[in-house]
């Protein structure tokens, strides 16, 4: 099965099962989890259920295009579905069947992976899933984003298509999957893996990173101030890009590592909250008119004990409604 | 009565919180019922990643009637001038089921634990039925288990380990209707996710286990193990190989398992180049296999893995498992690639700005700072024991030096170990094994350094954890205990215990101790703490090695600065009946008594005696003196503990009646008789302290 092929797939199983196919958000990101498509839209009482592949720039895991497992970006094919399914495991493994990893010839388990993000603020816990002992995707039941308790629960599954399409093409290399029947992965991405290795670890403007995150950071918190929560959020997104582009260049030392990341984090956190803030003045507009409204009435009765006991309050009637 | 069954169906469960929570589930159901006061036989606890589920035989029909006297208010706030109930003993009254005018007073103890005039009631319950208990029982328990980290799901308010799909509860034949996070249990159960994801319906407890290994799943978790163990052993049939051991990892692969199959791959033999260790290291840990090795005990380029199902073509599984290692074991040689570019001596300067207990304070944190007070150390010891001192100076030196290679940083467990391998061929034969053996023993009963420069290595380097951290407030507290002092005294311990050195507890924290100076106080307190913290730790190693705790007393109450000396006199304490050590008791108790009351004390003359006692254990004590000297001397306390036996009835006729009375009213007598208790004290008091009781000997 080619590359594309394999985000077809993925992408047609999940339409049909009630998923919005969104693209890829147009800002640097490491995961597709700072995608505002997840991160935000996990926030608050309302359902969400979208998948889309997310260009990943992991710029510390850059080799040159040297080492055949090892990449500086990546694409990781991404599903959210809010509030998880009950069914939300046999729904995974029937995409696998669809792609090629059919229980019936293949070992598949679910290993214990807690997730983390410190920059976000989030947690969730989950499994690594192996095929064959090979981890192809990440399974997470989010419990906290931008330190915001979830309820619902989002579930998330990140697969990883490169891994995926190496061991269903039985090639040893990374760079040469093949991407549709004429182009490699290594045609279309190895030029960038060369240049930006060079560039992430060699002539990344250490300077010009540190200004442009102090100048992220503080673009953020005037957007936020207002009331401009997702020009406010990509401000987030490109602080956290800068602080992995100075780290990955060594920038950074290690205690002041933590800082950078408090920062991050403390943008990540205000920009939830006001997400959340903002979809309740909306009435919650994902939910049937007559749930946004009591939702939003919840959300109003609780706001002076903060975002997160607000947000708990809407879902409680939600849940219950 | 009937056979209790509570299934908990879940989605996959982490291998080490499973074996956990079946560990602790048969306590915390045994408690619950017998706060239910229902009786019951053996509770048995079974678990699979995706079920938990407790089984418990002959479970009562009925609790039994319950009658007890219930305490109320004082009589004083309970009638009022006219003898009425106040409305606190209606209260009370109607709480307990009884009418206000059957309400009694009596003198009992109170809710604080004093006497007093209080009201009280006689209580019935009759016995509920088990099936009306059991279901609120049930749900409570489920909804208490104590997971590590626990989640939500969906909508659900509620939390578990992971998400719960459903719940089986029997009474024999009948289904209680355990009620939690939505779910309202019934006798269906499911089957292996793959093999047999069917519902399977259960009659009955009893056809639990079996029902369920005809749809692929074994429950019982030392079943499972078995059958691992059993695919193990069909597999080292087929290759002819042998599976290295490793029960950490055969654990976890049991609970990573409801149908385990073993599944060999192979890897490219040009690994092999790499340390065996690492190639062992990264497939546990990445990918949980088991590694083989030949009849000659050199690793083979195999793997095991459990996989957990059967597939239409097993090759494929093991072809796909050999592709998904092949990458970790590529980056575990190009970690050692690059460890090999640096000497060894260069990873110390990187180690040494690394800080390693920050307490400790400016001038003593760093592993820099450690490294030299190892040093330090063991250039003192070298002035009393045997050992080479250029080889243990160079290895502990260089004995923290892996810490900042790729490969430790990737597997710490590897520390000391790749040292080892970086080392040889940069230093002095012997400097390799310092480097890998001062982390010995690795764990409890685990093997100890066989070289003596491992050994002296291995005790400055805990000796000074030790002191630092007692001299920094970060001793054990409770069951908490993060700096791993406890193992750190106990590793010590067995050291010396394993070795003819004469080296005390009381030297090495001195010794320890001057490394610290004009960087961090250490106290003498400290050091006192220190040492009572080794009694302890002596305490609990010679009880795991079975001596007798009232033994252990005794002769560590005469002294445990030396371990192995201690431990000999506890073992030999055993010859030494109960009957022997209480009139040596009594020996030791006049002399100290009269000590404290400022009595004189005169070199025994036999023309003072006055009774046949006296003189016959004069002359017994006389006659072994020598001989009693001389096993204390030779160490052979057997003997002396011999000879004080065969001195007993001596001293029993001394103070039986007929007897003599040590404290006479004439103070020559008196002083006479006590110098000659004293004499014969001094000789078993340096051994054992028979008044030591266990008490003073606990955890601590």
């Amino acid at each position: 099965m080619y590359l594309q092929d394999l985000i077809f797939e993925l992408q047609k199983f999940w339409a049909d099962r009630g998923c919005v196919i969104e693209q890829p958000v147009d800002v640097e990101v490491g995961a597709g989890t700072f995608h505002p498509a997840t991160f935000l839209r996990v926030l608050g009482p309302e359902p969400w259920n979208a998948a889309f592949a997310q260009f990943c720039r992991r710029p510390t895991d850059g080799r040159y295009g040297e080492n055949p497992n090892r990449l500086g970006a990546y694409f990781q094919f991404q599903v959210g579905l809010k509030p998880s399914p009950p069914n939300v495991q046999d729904l995974y493994l029937e995409s696998l069947a669809k792609i090629g990893l059919d229980a019936r010839d293949h070992d598949l388990r679910f290993v214990e992976d807690d997730w983390e993000s410190p920059t976000l603020g989030a947690w969730g816990l989950g499994w690594e899933v192996w095929a064959d002992g090979m981890e192809v995707t990440q399974f997470t039941y989010f419990q906290q984003a931008g330190g915001i308790d979830l309820r619902p629960v989002t579930a998330e599954l990140t697969y990883g298509v490169e891994r995926i399409a190496m061991y269903l093409q039985n090639v040893d290399s990374i760079f040469d999957i093949k991407w549709d029947r004429n182009v490699t992965y290594g045609q279309i991405r190895h030029p960038w893996e060369v240049e930006y290795s060079r560039y992430q670890f060699e002539e990344l403007d250490a300077p010009f990173y540190f200004s442009l995150f102090d100048k992220y950071e503080a673009e953020c918190q005037r957007l936020l101030a207002r009331g401009l929560t997702l020009p406010a959020y990509e401000m987030c997104m490109k602080s956290s890009h800068a602080f992995n582009s100075l780290d990955a260049r060594g920038a950074i030392s290690v205690t002041e590592r933590q800082r950078f990341i408090g920062r991050v984090r403390g943008l990540a956190r205000a920009c939830a909250e006001a997400y959340v803030r903002s979809r309740a003045s909306l009435g919650f507009p994902l939910l049937s008119k007559e749930q946004g409204a009591i939702a939003k009435q919840a959300f109003d009765a609780e706001i002076d004990n903060g975002v997160n006991a607000a947000a708990l309050g809407a879902a409680k009637v939600v849940a219950h409604g | 009565m009937a056979d209790l069954l509570l299934e908990i169906g879940c989605e996959e469960i982490p291998a080490k919180m499973l074996a956990r929570a079946v560990a602790e589930l048969p306590d915390a159901v045994t408690k619950r019922l017998a706060d239910a006061r229902l009786s019951h036989g053996a509770v048995q606890a079974l678990g699979t990643p995706r079920r938990l589920a407790v089984i418990v035989r002959d479970v009562a029909d009925r609790q039994p009637d319950l009658r007890e006297r219930v305490v109320g208010p004082p009589a004083s706030a309970a009638f009022d001038k006219e003898g009425n109930p106040t409305k606190a003993a209606i209260g009370f009254a109607q709480k307990n089921g009884v009418d206000p005018s059957a309400l009694e007073t009596a003198e009992v103890e109170g809710p604080k634990k004093k006497m007093g005039q209080y009201v009280v009631a006689q209580r019935f319950a009759a016995g509920r039925g088990a099936m009306e208990v059991l279901p609120s029982i049930l749900s409570e328990l489920i909804a208490a288990l104590p997971w590590p980290k626990s989640m939500r799901w969906g909508w659900s308010e509620h939390a578990f380990v992971r998400p719960v799909h459903w719940l089986v509860a029997l009474w024999g034949g009948e289904v209680l209707p355990v009620a939690w996070g939505g779910l309202t249990a019934g006798r269906r159960t499911r089957g292996h996710r793959f093999l047999a994801p069917g519902w399977i319906d259960l009659a009955s407890p009893a056809e639990y286990a079996s029902q369920l290994r005809r749809a692929h799943v074994v429950v019982d978790v030392a079943a499972r193990k078995d059958l691992v163990r059993a695919e193990l052993a069909r597999i080292e049939q087929e290759t002819g190989g042998r599976v290295r051991k490793d029960d950490t990892l055969l654990d976890e692969v049991t609970n990573l398992c409801e149908w385990p199959v073993g599944v060999v791959g192979s890897f490219d033999p040009a690994y092999l180049e790499v340390p065996e260790e690492i190639i062992v290291t990264a497939l546990r840990t990445h990918q949980r296999y088991f590694t083989l090795e030949d009849r000659g005990g050199k690793l083979m380029p195999k793997f095991v893995t459990m996989a957990n199902t059967v597939t239409r073509d097993p090759k494929v599984v093991a072809h796909g498992n050999e592709r998904a290692s092949a990458p970790r074991l590529a980056d575990a040689r190009f970690f050692v690639t690059e460890d090999r570019k640096k000497r060894l001596d260069q990873f110390a300067a990187l180690v040494a700005p690394r800080i390693f207990l920050a307490k400790f304070g400016p001038n003593a944190a760093t592993y820099g700072h450690k490294i030299k007070r190892i040093e330090g150390i063991v250039a003192a010891l070298a002035e009393r024991v045997a050992f080479d001192r250029e080889i243990a100076l160079v290895g502990a030196a260089q004995c923290k030096s892996d810490l900042a290679t790729s490969v430790v940083g990737e597997f710490p467990e590897l520390q000391g170990i790749m040292g080892m391998h970086y080392a040889r061929g940069q230093y002095a034969p012997g400097v390799d094994r310092v480097i890998a053996e001062h982390y010995m023993p690795r764990g409890a009963g685990a093997e100890l350094p066989a070289s003596a420069e491992g050994a002296v290595v291995a005790i400055a380097d805990r000796i000074d954890t030790l002191v630092g951290c007692f001299a920094s407030s970060l001793e054990p507290t409770g069951s908490a205990d993060p700096y791993g002092l406890r193992r750190a005294a106990i590793g010590i311990l067995s050291i010396l215990l394993a070795r003819d050195w004469d080296l005390s507890i009381d030297t090495l924290i001195e010794i320890a101790s001057q490394q610290y100076a004009g960087a961090c106080e250490v106290t003498d307190t400290d050091c006192g703490e220190l040492a009572e913290f080794f009694r302890g730790r002596l305490r609990g190693v010679l009880i795991e090695h079975g001596l007798a705790p009232g033994d252990i007393d005794a002769a560590l109450g005469a002294g445990f600065a030396l371990p192995r000396d201690a431990s000999a006199r506890a073992r030999d304490l055993a010859v030494m009946p109960s009957t022997a050590r209480e009139v040596f008791k009594r020996i030791a108790n006049i002399v100290d008594d009269a000590h404290s009351k400022g009595e004189r004390f005169a070199t025994p003359d036999p023309a003072l005696f006055k009774s046949p006692v006296e003189h016959a254990l004069w002359n017994e004590y006389s006659a072994r003196h020598d001989r009693i000297a001389n096993a204390f001397q030779t160490l052979q306390y057997r003997d002396l503990f011999a000879a004080l036996v065969e001195l007993q009835p001596h001293v029993a006729a001394y103070f039986d009646k007929g007897g003599v009375m040590v404290m006479d009213p004439d103070p020559d007598i008196r002083a006479n008789r006590l110098g000659m208790l004293e004499l014969i004290k001094d000789e078993f008091a340096k051994v054992a302290d028979f008044r030591a009781v266990s008490a003073s000997g606990g955890e601590s």
